[in-house]
């Protein structure tokens, strides 16, 4: 293989990879960034993953199949909002029980369903998002690297990869210029400066709540039905989490979150090239290594040995207007 | 007074509250067995049979237990100082490796009883070491314990895949485990304690752990309230103002008490890797940590709620497997959606009958007084 | 604030002082002592309900602030230091405070209030130092004239 091949292939599954961890991520900011945490962005994705791929193959049509992602994954985040927000419960333990929740039920109704051990059914293309070929993507793919890049990396995926980078200056945008994201950033920070101002805190959030739900439902589709054709038992595999250390990497903001995933997503696409080979003067890195290697950065971001990540304040407490 | 904060009786609290909220999420996941077209009734039958209806199943609910008893008492330990440890699922997977070291260097040339204790020492301070950094991290740092402790368990379980496939499993072998451990390194089951009770224990692999979880339910219980460091860590985890005020040391009484809820977590180890499975094999822990946190809060963070809860999921773990023998339309799945609910109700929304619960006893005593 | 609400009254009772050998050795509460001195200073300090095992925030801002007051003042420190000690305290407990703080003074400790109370100040200091703005301005007689302190504390005088 040629060096320029494998660095455009290298490429093309660090964007592949980078999708579900971009939304996810950036649902995660929604949520952290008002006050609520989300230990269950993997739930949704796995939740909404599974509705997706459910709806897309009754149905044939890729762009209900995201609808029905995206409804599933905000019923969920209503659920981890009425217990965080209104009944004050503890956050933490609401996301760990809804990705129980969304494990455990996913493959009992993939089981009763489609008897196939918790898989849902192949769908045929037309019932997914499939790569959308450029013009003159063909003609470009020999003419040297750039070429080659504009043919396998700008070209060639599918209409939600495309979709997460156009999301990111969106979000940038809600959350920096619009009122909205003003108001976001501050009750995380200072509920009660926001209610003192007459702005309900608890509509508030669950307005954020429904927008982390919304994105989620979009990662969630894309592992269904963009990435594979069908929904396949804990297919987030953890991907949930890694999205939460990328926000936590990227300091709670949207555009750093997007090069947090990429730099995860990468990770990731190298250590699958790395599996079985060996560096030059370090030898065989062990693939468990990389599998690892966002953790420990972030970590070591958390540490404060680069930068310092401070999570909004206000973050884990449910908010209780004074009387 | 309002009703977030109206005082209601103990057994209101300790009881019917923790019942109500199992019984809405039986309710729900009742409505799901419905669903799919299996009979809820029939279902819950077989799962109190599988799980109490023989000395076998009892056995296996124990064990179960035992796992959760351990979990739920290094959530509660960290809980008492303010601090909130979802890492212990972490902890008990590196904590096995503590417990896996001493049986695999003394199973040869010592009988059980002299290995368990350093299994014991080997599974706390591996436990504890694997809290360590992040409570370091949160004294010295102040970085986020919650965040950090998720990533130890991903780091952890890295760590563990690694040494268990590269490492320490023997030349030839194909599954990432550990060699079996010979019967110096297995703890002897309590058949004689099914007995007492005219009972078998069959096949079920409780263990002397159980007695070991029993013992650190009274240690914990002593250690919280019935000692000035205890003393120190529900001052701390109240009001950490007023801790200071108290002249109670921030950094070293975190450090010491994550020390010790990750060596709670890291026994737990003990019941897997030496009880039953006789070797350290991958993912051992099965997400036993997480149960810890609704065991631990179900269980009002008291030793005793704490016993009383895992039993209740060590019920729900074994009933959940006779149930996916007994009805196959009811997998093991159904069994991580049924905990996800216990743990969504009795947890995140443990008070969410609380109101109307003031409101009918706030009406009942005013009736007693007039 | 001394206080830990959720606590009983007399484990707030022993706040700051847990490590005193008085209150069990070996790392270990003495039980019994801790409850035996928690009555005691109920008794003395006449703090309702009487009841130790009672939770601290179940009492009334009054008998929390004595149950700090009665800690602090039974260490029989040689240097006390107090801010707004009756703040929200009720007339009676006020009054009590006052004295307890009097008897301080007149057993020969040094006693430093602070406080926005001007008629507290005057009742109970021998000498009176105003601030403003962070700086002394000044020092008076409790007997001196209320118009002179005030001048003082606006900064105009000195």
């Amino acid at each position: 293989m040629h060096t320029v091949d494998i660095i455009v292939g290298m490429l093309g599954s660090t964007i592949r990879l980078s999708i579900p961890l971009i939304f996810t991520a950036l649902a995660g900011l929604f949520s952290e960034r008002s006050g609520i945490f989300d230990i269950g962005l993997e739930g949704k994705m796995l939740a909404s993953a599974f509705a997706s791929a459910v709806v897309a193959y009754y149905t044939g049509s890729p762009w209900l199949g995201l609808l029905g992602g995206i409804g599933v994954s905000i019923i969920f985040s209503l659920v981890h909002g009425y217990a965080s927000i209104t009944a004050r419960g503890n956050q933490i333990v609401s996301g760990v029980a809804l990705n129980f929740v969304a494990a455990g039920l996913t493959v009992v109704l993939g089981n009763a369903w489609f008897r196939q051990g918790g898989r849902t059914p192949q769908l045929a293309n037309s019932a997914r998002f499939t790569e959308i070929e450029f013009p003159g993507a063909d003609a470009a793919r020999e003419m040297g690297f750039f070429g080659k890049f504009y043919a396998e990396v700008i070209s060639g995926q599918n209409i939600l990869v495309y979709l997460a980078f156009i999301t990111v200056p969106i979000v940038w945008w809600v959350v920096y210029k619009t009122r909205f994201g003003l108001r976001l950033r501050a009750v995380g920070e200072n509920p009660g400066a926001v209610d003192t101002a007459g702005i309900s805190v608890i509509w508030l959030r669950y307005r954020a709540i429904i927008i982390a739900g919304f994105l989620c439902g979009f990662s969630g589709t894309y592992l269904a039905i963009a990435q594979s054709a069908s929904f396949i038992n804990n297919m987030s595999a953890g991907k949930g989490y890694i999205a939460l250390a990328a926000l936590i990497f990227a300091k709670w903001k949207p555009i750093p979150v997007m090069f947090a995933c990429l730099l995860f997503g990468f990770l990731d696409a190298f250590s699958n090239f790395m599996q079985g080979k060996s560096m030059p003067l370090v030898g065989e890195v062990p693939v468990q290594f990389f599998q690892a290697l966002p953790y420990i950065l972030t970590c070591v971001l958390l540490a404060g040995f680069i930068g310092t990540a401070r999570p909004p304040k206000a973050g884990g407490i449910p908010y209780t207007k004074e009387r | 007074m309002n009703a977030a904060n109206a005082p209601l009786p103990g057994w209101v609290t300790f009881f019917l509250m923790p019942l109500l909220n199992l019984g809405t999420a039986l309710l729900i996941s009742g409505f799901v067995i419905w669903m799919i077209g299996q009979n809820p009734f029939e279902a819950l039958s077989v799962l109190l049979n599988g799980a109490l209806g023989s000395g076998m199943g009892i056995g296996f609910t124990l064990f179960y237990a035992t796992n959760f008893i351990f979990t739920g008492l290094s959530v509660a330990m960290a809980y008492h100082a303010g601090l909130f440890n979802i890492g212990s699922e972490g902890q008990a997977y590196v904590g096995g490796l503590g417990c896996a070291l001493v049986a695999l260097a003394l199973d040869q040339y010592v009988p059980w009883y002299v290995t368990m204790p350093f299994a014991i020492l080997g599974a706390a301070i591996f436990g504890a070491a694997w809290a360590f950094i992040p409570a370091w991290l949160q004294a010295k740092r102040g970085s986020h314990i919650v965040i950090t402790t998720i990533m130890f368990n991903f780091i952890g379980a890295a760590l563990m895949v690694y040494l268990l496939v590269h490492v320490l499993k023997p030349a030839g072998a194909m599954s990432p485990e550990t060699r079996g451990f010979a019967a110096g390194g297995q703890l002897p089951n309590l058949d004689w304690l099914m007995a007492m009770f005219g009972s078998r224990l069959g096949p079920a692999p409780l263990n002397v752990s159980f007695i070991i979880g029993l013992v650190m339910c009274f240690a914990v219980w002593f250690l919280i309230w019935r000692t000035k460091f205890g003393y120190s860590v529900r001052a701390l985890g109240m009001s950490k103002t007023a801790a200071t005020y108290a002249g109670i040391p921030y950094a070293r009484t975190v450090i010491i008490t994550m020390l010790m809820s990750g060596g709670l977590a890291g026994m737990m180890a003990l019941n897997v890797v030496m009880g039953s499975a006789d070797r350290l094999q991958v993912e051992f822990v099965g997400g036993a940590g997480f149960v810890g946190i609704a065991v631990s809060l179900m269980g009002r963070n008291h030793p005793l709620g704490i016993l009383m809860a895992a039993i209740l999921f060590g019920i729900l773990y074994q009933g959940g497997a006779q149930l996916s023998f007994m009805m196959p339309q009811i997998t093991r799945d159904m069994i991580v959606m049924i905990q996800g609910l216990v743990i969504l109700f009795a947890g995140a929304l443990e008070f969410l009958y609380r109101p109307a619960l003031v409101r009918i006893f706030s009406r009942r005593q005013s009736l007693a007084e007039a | 604030m001394g206080l830990i609400l959720p606590f009983e009254e007399r484990e707030n009772n022993i706040l700051g002082y847990q490590q005193l050998p008085k209150y069990g050795r070996n790392g270990v509460l003495d039980r019994q002592a801790i409850l035996d001195d928690a009555r005691e200073k109920i008794e003395k300090y006449d703090i309702r309900p009487p009841n130790p095992t009672l939770k601290t925030a179940n009492f009334s801002g009054g008998n929390q602030q004595k149950i700090v007051v009665a800690r602090e003042i039974e260490r029989d420190p040689d240097i006390l230091l107090v801010g707004q000690p009756t703040r929200g305290v009720d007339i009676g407990a006020i009054e009590f405070i006052h004295r307890r703080i009097i008897d301080m003074r007149d057993s020969g400790k040094a006693v430093l209030l602070v406080s926005v109370e001007l008629d507290e100040i005057r009742a109970l200091a021998d000498r009176i130092l105003v601030m403003f703005a962070g700086e002394n301005v000044g020092e008076a007689k409790p007997d001196a004239d209320e118009q002179q302190l005030g001048l003082m504390m606006a900064g105009i005088a000195s």
